[in-house]
């Protein structure tokens, strides 16, 4: 003799299944980190985002070495965002706009450096 | 060569211009076309056009990932390491410490190459390690990074030395004031190499757009782009005008050389299977 209840395998409704964890929310925004990163980046290596024009010049207070140890923070804490999935938006942004940052760059592909050894 | 009075040491004439030029040897004429320079070292117009591609690649990556019913968060910070060190590959590995500026100056404004920040996949590595993702993501960044290499060059083209001096009638040329500002002879046809790796990557997005779906493996539309780039940028280098490093051979030719060896191996993987068959609608 079987256990099943009949009526239960003729309900129209659908059996009850288990309740899914609610996502979680999502936070941040991957082009607000975009903006942001390279914004800051611009501001930290050029003064301004003006400096994207290679006449600006270069204005920095970060000398030898110690100019890469912001990208290294940089680097570790957008890449620390990006693997948390609560704030994954943010840190891809913020890798994003590293990447934007070193692209762009200050002014063409391959003038800047040459001028500046010509005038060494 | 130029005679006809166009190339004013001030002048900043650069669309495309046809000169009969009279051949001082036979009393002859031939036809000229120069194409200017137009916004010779403007950083802001090459950082405009290149913000351009980056845009574009950026929706066209959203867009493929949508087409094959991709949502899983973790592309996203994968999406982002894989910018991040190709961005920095393209810096570190084309350092040339013969210059000699400061590595401030280096990092701040220094030389970006195409071809070190796609080869070698490290960011997309370290990406899917730190989030668990196993799926092989090869077909889903190439026709991004060929749409951002159409579009981001063209900056280029506007703004810098386009290669080698052709010595021909025809090429890009620069007036006596912009060869002032990024070098080399005024009114002389440089070759427009970055106009070839242009349609270069134009071609090769058509063909990925058409065979995107039926390469035999995940991740073969990948190593066949880098592959077909390889073979084509060791070409171009012989008129893009690069400092030649040794036996005639420039600095990306020689770093070619040793991938090539990688890609070799690589590819047979790729054509020793045949094309699957054409799927319509979504493809997982």
């Amino acid at each position: 003799m079987s256990d099943d209840n009949p009526e239960e395998a003729w309900s129209p409704l659908p059996p009850p299944r288990e309740e899914e964890p609610p996502p979680e929310p999502r936070r941040g925004s991957i082009l607000l980190g975009i903006l942001l990163g390279t914004t800051a980046l611009y501001a930290l290596y050029f003064g301004t985002t003006r400096g994207i024009a290679p006449d600006e010049g270069y204005k920095t207070f970060l000398a030898g070495p110690a100019a890469l140890i912001p990208i290294g923070a940089y680097l570790a804490i957008a890449g620390a965002l990006a693997i948390r999935p609560r704030t994954s938006r943010w840190g891809a942004g913020l890798l994003i706009g590293l990447g934007v940052f070193i692209l762009l760059g200050g002014g063409i592909c391959v003038m800047a450096l040459s001028q500046m050894s010509r005038r060494i | 060569m130029i005679t006809s009075g166009r190339w004013s040491p001030t002048g900043t004439s650069w669309w495309a211009s046809v000169h009969r030029v009279p051949e001082a040897s036979n009393g002859h004429c031939y036809t000229l076309l120069m194409i200017g320079l137009p916004f010779a070292g403007d950083g802001v117009v090459h950082a405009a056009v290149l913000g351009l591609g980056i845009r574009a690649a950026l929706l066209f990556h959203a867009y493929e990932k949508l087409r094959r019913g991709l949502s899983d968060p973790r592309l996203r910070p994968i999406a982002g390491f894989a910018v991040a060190f190709g961005a920095i590959r393209s810096r570190v590995l084309k350092w040339d410490v013969s210059r000699q500026v400061s590595l401030a100056d280096w990092w701040g404004n220094g030389d970006r190459s195409i071809l070190t920040g796609l080869v070698g996949a490290c960011g997309v590595h370290l990406g899917k390690r730190l989030t668990g993702y196993r799926e092989s993501i090869g077909d889903l960044l190439p026709p991004a990074v060929a749409l951002a290499l159409v579009i981001g060059p063209v900056g280029c083209l506007l703004t810098e030395l386009p290669g080698t001096p052709i010595g021909g009638a025809w090429g890009i040329a620069r007036t006596p004031g912009q060869a002032a500002t990024v070098g080399g002879p005024p009114g002389v046809g440089f070759q427009p190499s970055i106009a070839y790796e242009i349609v270069f990557h134009m071609a090769a997005f058509e063909l990925m757009w058409r065979f995107r779906d039926r390469l035999p493996r995940p991740g073969d539309l990948f190593i066949c782009y880098v592959t077909s780039y390889a073979f084509f940028r060791f070409g171009v280098e012989f008129v893009r005008g690069n400092e030649v490093l040794w036996l005639g051979m420039s600095r990306p030719q020689w770093f070619l050389l040793g991938i090539f060896l990688l890609l070799f191996w690589r590819m047979p993987r790729v054509f020793g299977k045949s094309l699957r068959p054409k799927l319509e609608g979504r493809v997982a």
